[in-house]
């Protein structure tokens, strides 16, 4: 692998461990890594992160038709830019519930497969449900995204679209 | 629009599609009612499709035509103008195209020669009075028989010729109306056959015009060649061809265009230009070519744009362009309405929008030009203006030819006259604001907010400017609103700025406030203080500075006004979240106990200058009741200092009423003066407005330090429930679940109060909890020892002692787990307490039963006969984790089975009827249901065998009911017993003919005789007649009747012995019985054998000492009940 | 070239305002402003259609006055961009009013990507006010 391809998963690590250890240390005392630490200042660069992203990558796109005209983009060149490959399986309800599977998550290509560090799984997938989010959220699209993980590196996204407002 | 704008107008009838003109004489509408029919036939319905185009007119018997004028040579004649001004107007409504002319005749009347003669001179007549003019003559013959044109009308024929030979009438123009129902289809033909009369009359006209052409010359006669080609143009408008029409009005406009554009003629060339250019969009639009009407408009504006005109009457180039403008608007508009598609960027509120344009150009100029005009010139050089041949010249020199030199004084009057009426007599104002209306209201149709609102701003700048500073107000707010809400601030500060002078003007003090206040934040340091500075002059009652650049005359009578201008209400209430307030506030409740609510306020004012507010409250409102309620914050500084931040409390001391409840902060009211009529309240939502959170999210980006950041971080908290009063008695509930089914649970509940004042109002309350489904709640019972409670159950308590103690018990009539709310609620010091448990327990069977009919050797029965023994089985296993304890239980049987009584152990019962062979053993005849006082634990059972007899026959019925009380083994007197029933399994009861009874000792003895006793029982009452046989058997030898017959005589029986000889030991078959019926009368007779015989007998080995059997022979039938552990 | 060009927010809030006539400012924002409207329409009528053609985010002409012929152009995040152009200069073709768009938005997302700048805000970086002056026609 070239080692710019690889520059990502380092920073975006070093991101996690950052934060982790920047977490007031009265919760957890033990000094290990804390794995429980309060996702959602991840979840933020990663929404602060797609909302800039999203501008510059759909500059040259004839404008979305639709929502899932907007995730499909999502799912094969937005994540192919950004992850080498695309989703492998989208599933949705057409009642704006989206399923995004991921069957080697780039951000969890390195650690053990199975569940050996499976408690670690919401650190490292927190950036990617933000990211998302904010890209979306500059779409237009304001979601709710989850995440799931049962075995490393396989990984599900969950985009749930309020249906109240306008695709 | 005033009329004084006459010169501009356009004539109405150019706005109409001209229709062909029909005079209709001799109809009597007044005293003939036929005649009447026939002219609301003619014209009612005149705008329907598919009538023709044409308008009729209904004359007088001495109607009189306009005469024509004499035709002169074209030769010495130069003409006097364009177009003639009362043209069209006759052509429209006075020279008709054909006059009709309608008599009552029928063929076969009586008085047919004079009838006929007066037929015929009214049509002379009318001729005559038409005469000179190409104008058809037609006779319409009203008749009241319908004509069959099966049959040959000889008389008809030859009478209608009679009469256009008489009255010189072509065959084509008489007609024949017939009075009857089909009255409005014979009219609709004749109107058709009136068209057609009609088009050949225009067709006539237009080819006389054709005919002049030829003496025309074009250096002459410029003018004529436009009114001809107009004339044939308008011709063919009335005859509906527009294709013809369209070339002739486009001839006529190129003319025009021709003309030489001098002072003398540019007014009267540009009014006709615009008339025909008029023409020529409609018939455009009528021809279904939009595109084209556009662009020829387009064309015509282009060419007459820059033809100014006279310089001092410039104005009149504008009025007149915006004229062109808005009559095209209204045509646009016109054809809108008649379906044409208009489309977001072409609709006539763009042709409006630039007609108001025009209009405002024309103003401007108007008054540079015309302001010291103070004198009307006398004579009136406008005078006949209303009395002109030709449309557009002016009234001073009416038919004056271009070419003619000007009379400079009459021109200088004239010109005066204008100047004088245009800015003494003309409200342009009016013209703007209507135009701008109608552009408004084109806008909003075709989805154009935006745009409308830009127009409606410059209304608003039109109402200033024409001092109507009210209304100005009134829209400059409304659009400073929509502005604001998509933030564009470059056009929201201009506007402040013109509706903070207008609230100014009109001394509006609610208004005036409320921009201050909003004008603070978005001014320059130095206008922010003054704008301060003036807010606070107003509420302490003053007169406020004037506003930058306002007229001085204006400014004096406003502060006229201001020095008694109060607002309608006492004081005027700003909604801050509406705008970026210059002061921000946020509210959070930090404590909201049953005893103190306190609000903490943040204050943060961007004013320029300290300011004293007047008063500071907390509006506190209570979801689901209405009532709102103000409380004051308390503070000793009175001072909004900028900048800081500043951090108020509110201290609430909260209703009884209103604990545990929520409470919300509805507003924050911050008053500014005292003064009624002068005092402006800020009222806040207590979030802090922050002017950019359109995305909460994109917050996060925000780099903010120092006040600001500390500012953001506070976080508002407006609603909260308040919280009761700790309870000091608790609230203990023991119970040990499951609860058994039918069982009534018991709950105890144990109260220790640790309250030190007395306490007031204790309830206990129960009631299923809310997710209880209809099926549970349907099947469960609540009571206290001595009575049934129904839910929700409310019970008084009294905790006056330290301790109490209370049991309630549940009966589950179902196996649905279920939950309790328990509540216990009390008052002490004034305070409601409450607190509360959830009691939850599933439900469990307490027992399973089951039951079964034996026969007396414990055969298991599928029916039982009559009069024969038969035994009831019941077993009872215990499924409670729970000892439980069975009180009593009794056998209820139906009224024709009877219990049996018992042989039995005397120790085990009391009172029995001793035998008189053994003392030990009694005859129990009314034995008791061995359950009672039975204490079963888990998955322990018992049995009760019954001896029964039933005495007569009966369908498949349960026998009986097992009845049980019981409980859960445990404390008495707090354990509520159970009754249940449990019915006996049906079983059917059959007659019984014949029985038969066996006699033997309990067990015999090897090689020992064996007396056997068969007995068989006649119940019947007749005669039967059987055969015995019993088989022989390797078990034992016998001696008796091997083979019989037997004669049962009714109500008989007959005993047969045998002495039998085992000659093995152990369990032994006796030899088999059998009977038979010889006339096969009495059933199931192998069933009564095998039911009677013992299964096997059991046969002792020999033994050395014979000894006495060790039971006495008891009757077959009895055997000891048992309870059995495992 | 162009006299006016806008940058418009999501909400129709301007972002970036700028045009050569200091003393026409507000009138520019007016006719901005009111461009919006058709911009509006033009994304409904789209978002009905579905026609694939229709999607382009250069919306082409929107309306013409007799001194300005207005330009409209839609981003995928629903910026709207906006240019003016002085009716009198014909001889601007379709292609370079294209090309000027797809600069602009360039210039803006780069500006997004700023570190310094906070989406929503109007742009006040000085790189992003260059890239738009060179474009505004020198008079």
């Amino acid at each position: 692998m070239v080692a710019d391809e690889i520059l990502l998963e380092l920073l975006h690590a070093e991101l996690v461990n950052y934060v982790c250890s920047n977490e007031p240390k009265e919760k957890e005392p033990s000094g290990q890594l804390n794995k429980h630490c309060n996702l959602s200042t991840l979840e933020y660069f990663g929404f602060s992160t797609g909302y800039k992203l999203i501008e510059r990558f759909t500059k040259d796109w004839s404008r979305f038709k639709d929502e899932l005209d907007t995730i499909k983009f999502i799912c094969t060149d937005f994540w192919t830019s950004i992850y080498k490959k695309p989703i492998d399986n989208l599933r949705t309800n057409h009642q704006g519930v989206y399923v995004l599977q991921d069957r080697a998550f780039r951000f969890m290509a390195k650690i053990s497969n199975g569940t050996q560090h499976l408690d670690a799984a919401p650190l490292y997938i927190a950036f990617t449900s933000g990211l998302l989010r904010g890209a979306l959220a500059n779409l237009g699209i304001n979601s709710i995204v989850t995440a799931e993980v049962q075995s490393m590196p396989a990984c599900k996204f969950h985009i749930q679209v309020p249906r109240n407002q306008m695709p | 629009m005033t009329s004084l704008d006459r010169d501009f107008e356009f004539p109405a009838e150019l706005l109409v599609q001209p229709q062909a003109l029909v005079g209709i004489s001799g109809l009597d509408t007044l005293n003939n009612a036929v005649h009447r029919a026939v002219w609301d036939a003619l014209s009612a319905s005149r705008r329907q499709q598919d009538r023709p185009p044409v308008q009729f007119k209904l004359l007088a018997a001495s109607h009189e035509f306009p005469r024509p004028k004499s035709k002169k040579s074209y030769d010495q004649h130069i003409p006097k103008g364009i177009l003639k001004r009362g043209w069209m107007h006759k052509h429209l409504t006075q020279v008709p195209s054909v006059v009709v002319v309608f008599c009552d005749l029928d063929w076969d009347d009586p008085q047919w020669e004079e009838r006929k003669i007066e037929c015929v001179s009214r049509v002379q007549s009318l001729r005559e009075a038409l005469k000179g003019r190409g104008s058809r003559v037609c006779l319409v013959l009203i008749q009241r028989k319908t004509p069959n044109p099966a049959i040959d009308d000889t008389l008809g024929t030859e009478r209608a010729k009679e009469i256009f030979q008489a009255a010189d009438l072509s065959n084509k123009s008489l007609y024949i109306l017939p009075h009857n129902e089909h009255l409005l289809g014979f009219t609709a033909k004749l109107e058709s056959a009136f068209y057609d009369l009609a088009k050949s009359y225009y067709q006539h006209e237009i080819r006389q015009i054709k005919q002049h052409r030829e003496h025309l010359n074009k250096k002459n006669h410029q003018y004529l060649y436009v009114r001809h080609h107009f004339k044939i143009g308008f011709f063919c408008e009335l005859r509906q061809d527009l294709v013809t029409a369209h070339c002739h009005y486009e001839e006529a406009y190129n003319s025009l265009l021709e003309a030489r554009l001098l002072d003398t003629n540019e007014f009267e060339v540009k009014t006709v230009a615009g008339y025909i250019s008029y023409k020529v969009s409609r018939v455009h639009f009528a021809m279904n070519r939009p595109r084209d009407a556009i662009s020829h408009f387009r064309a015509h504006i282009e060419h007459y744009r820059h033809k100014t005109g006279h310089n001092l009457l410039l104005f009149q180039h504008y009025a007149w362009l915006s004229k062109q403008f808005s009559m095209f608007a209204e045509l646009l508009e016109e054809m809108a309405h008649q379906g044409f598609p208009s489309v977001q960027t072409q609709h006539p509120g763009f042709y409006y929008k630039s007609a108001a344009k025009y209009s405002e150009q024309r103003k401007i100029i108007a008054n540079q030009l015309c302001k010291n005009i103070t004198t009307y010139p006398d004579p009136d050089p406008l005078a006949n203006w209303d009395k002109l041949e030709f449309y557009g010249q002016r009234p001073w020199r009416p038919c004056q030819l271009s070419a003619e030199p000007l009379d400079p004084d009459l021109e200088r009057q004239g010109i005066l006259a204008i100047q004088y009426n245009e800015f003494h007599n003309i409200d342009e104002s009016a013209i703007i604001i209507g135009l701008l209306g109608n552009a408004i209201s084109q806008f909003k149709k075709y989805k154009c907010p935006r745009m409308r609102r830009h127009l409606v701003v410059q209304m608003a700048d039109e109402y200033y400017e024409s001092k109507d500073y009210g209304k100005s107000l009134t829209l400059l707010t409304h659009m400073l609103w929509d502005y604001r809400v998509e933030k564009w601030y470059s056009i929201v500060d201009r506007l402040l700025v013109k509706a903070l002078a207008t609230a100014f003007l009109s001394a509006a003090v609610s208004e005036y406030l409320t921009l201050c206040l909003e004008a603070v934040s978005r001014s320059q340091a130095q206008d922010a203080v003054r704008v301060v500075q003036n807010l606070v002059t107003v509420t302490n009652g003053g007169v406020p500075e004037p506003e930058a650049n306002l007229p001085i005359e204006e400014v004096a009578s406003a502060q006229q006004k201001w020095s008694c201008a109060r607002s309608e209400s006492p004081s005027v209430v700003v909604d801050t979240s509406l705008f970026v307030p210059p002061v921000q506030m946020k509210a959070t409740i930090v404590h909201h106990e049953y005893n103190s609510l306190r609000v903490k306020i943040t204050v943060r004012s961007h004013l320029p200058v300290p300011i004293n507010f007047s008063s500071f409250k907390v509006c506190l409102s209570h979801p689901g009741s209405q009532h709102m309620t103000e409380h004051a914050v308390t503070t000793q500084a009175q001072t909004l200092v900028p900048h800081e931040i500043l951090t108020f409390f509110c201290d609430v001391l909260p209703e009884p009423s209103d604990v545990g409840k929520i409470v919300q902060i509805s507003s924050i009211l911050l008053a500014i003066g005292n003064i009624v009529g002068r005092t402006v309240i800020l009222s806040f939502n207590g979030l802090g407005t922050d002017p950019n959170s359109t995305y909460p999210e994109l917050m996060f980006f925000k780099q903010v330090k120092g006040e600001d950041l500390e500012f953001m971080k506070v976080k508002p908290c407006l609603s909260s429930v308040i919280s009761r009063r700790d309870p000091l008695v608790s609230l203990k509930i023991s119970h040990k679940s499951p609860a058994l089914l039918h069982e009534w649970y018991p709950v105890k509940v144990v109260l220790e109060n640790h309250e030190t004042s007395p306490i007031s109002d204790a309830f206990l309350t129960f009631n299923l909890a809310q997710s209880t489904d209809q099926q549970a709640s349907q099947a469960t019972e609540f009571s206290d020892l001595n009575s049934l409670l129904s839910f929700p159950v409310n019970v008084k308590v009294d905790l006056n002692g330290s301790k109490l103690e209370k049991c309630f018990f549940v009966k589950s009539e179902n196996l649905i787990s279920r939950q309790l709310d328990v509540r216990l609620s009390y008052v002490v010091e004034g305070h409601c307490c409450i607190s509360d448990t959830v009691v939850s327990f599933d439900v469990i069977e307490a027992f399973s039963h089951s039951s079964k009919y034996m026969a007396v050797n414990y055969d298991a029965l599928e029916e039982v006969f009559t009069s024969d023994v038969f035994r009831i089985e019941n077993k009872v296993t215990s499924q409670s984790p729970w000892p439980m304890v069975i009180h009593s239980a009794q056998l209820q049987l139906i009224e024709n089975v009877k219990r049996e009584g018992v042989w039995c152990y005397k120790s085990n019962r009391e009172g029995l009827v001793k035998d008189q062979n053994d003392q030990d053993w009694g005859y129990d005849a009314e034995p008791k249901c061995s359950f009672a006082r039975v204490t079963l634990n888990e998955n322990e059972w018992a049995v009760d065998v019954t001896s029964v007899r039933a005495s007569r026959p009966c369908d498949t019925s349960s026998l009986g009911t097992l009845q049980l009380t019981w409980s859960r083994a445990g404390a008495e007197g707090t354990v509520k017993a159970t009754a249940s029933a449990i019915a006996l399994p049906e079983v059917r009861v059959l007659e019984c003919l014949l029985s038969m009874d066996v006699d033997i000792p309990g067990n015999g003895v090897l090689r020992q005789f064996y007396p056997v006793k068969y007995i068989l029982s006649n119940h019947s009452c007749r005669l039967l007649v059987l055969q015995l046989s019993v088989d022989p058997s390797e078990n034992f030898l016998f001696a008796g009747p091997k083979e019989c017959d037997v004669h049962l005589q009714p109500n008989s029986s007959k005993e047969f012995e045998y002495n039998m000889f085992p000659l093995f030991c152990g369990e032994m078959k006796l030899p088999k019985v059998q009977l038979k019926s010889a006339d096969n009368s009495v059933p199931h007779l192998d069933l009564i054998v095998s039911r009677a015989l013992p299964e096997s007998v059991f046969i002792f080995p020999q033994s050395r000492h014979i000894s006495e059997p060790v039971e006495p022979s008891i009757p077959a039938g009895t055997i000891q009940n048992d309870i059995q552990t495992v | 070239m162009a006299v006016c060009i806008a940058i418009i927010g999501k909400e129709n809030a301007p972002k970036y305002v700028a045009c050569t006539e200091k003393d026409q400012e507000l009138d520019f924002h007016y006719k901005v402003h009111s461009s919006l409207d058709i911009i509006e329409e033009k994304l409904s009528a789209t978002s009905l259609t579905k026609g694939t053609d229709l999607r382009e985010q250069c919306l082409g002409l929107l309306y013409a006055t007799e001194e300005h012929k207005i330009y409209g152009y839609v981003t995928n995040t629903k910026i709207k961009i906006v240019i003016v152009i002085d009716a009198n200069h014909t001889g601007l073709r379709d292609n370079e009013i294209r090309a000027m768009f797809r600069k602009l938005h360039g210039a803006y997302a780069d500006a997004v990507c700023n570190p310094f700048y906070i989406p929503g805000d109007p742009i006040t970086s000085k790189k992003f006010c260059e890239t738009v002056h060179g474009l505004l026609v020198k008079s």
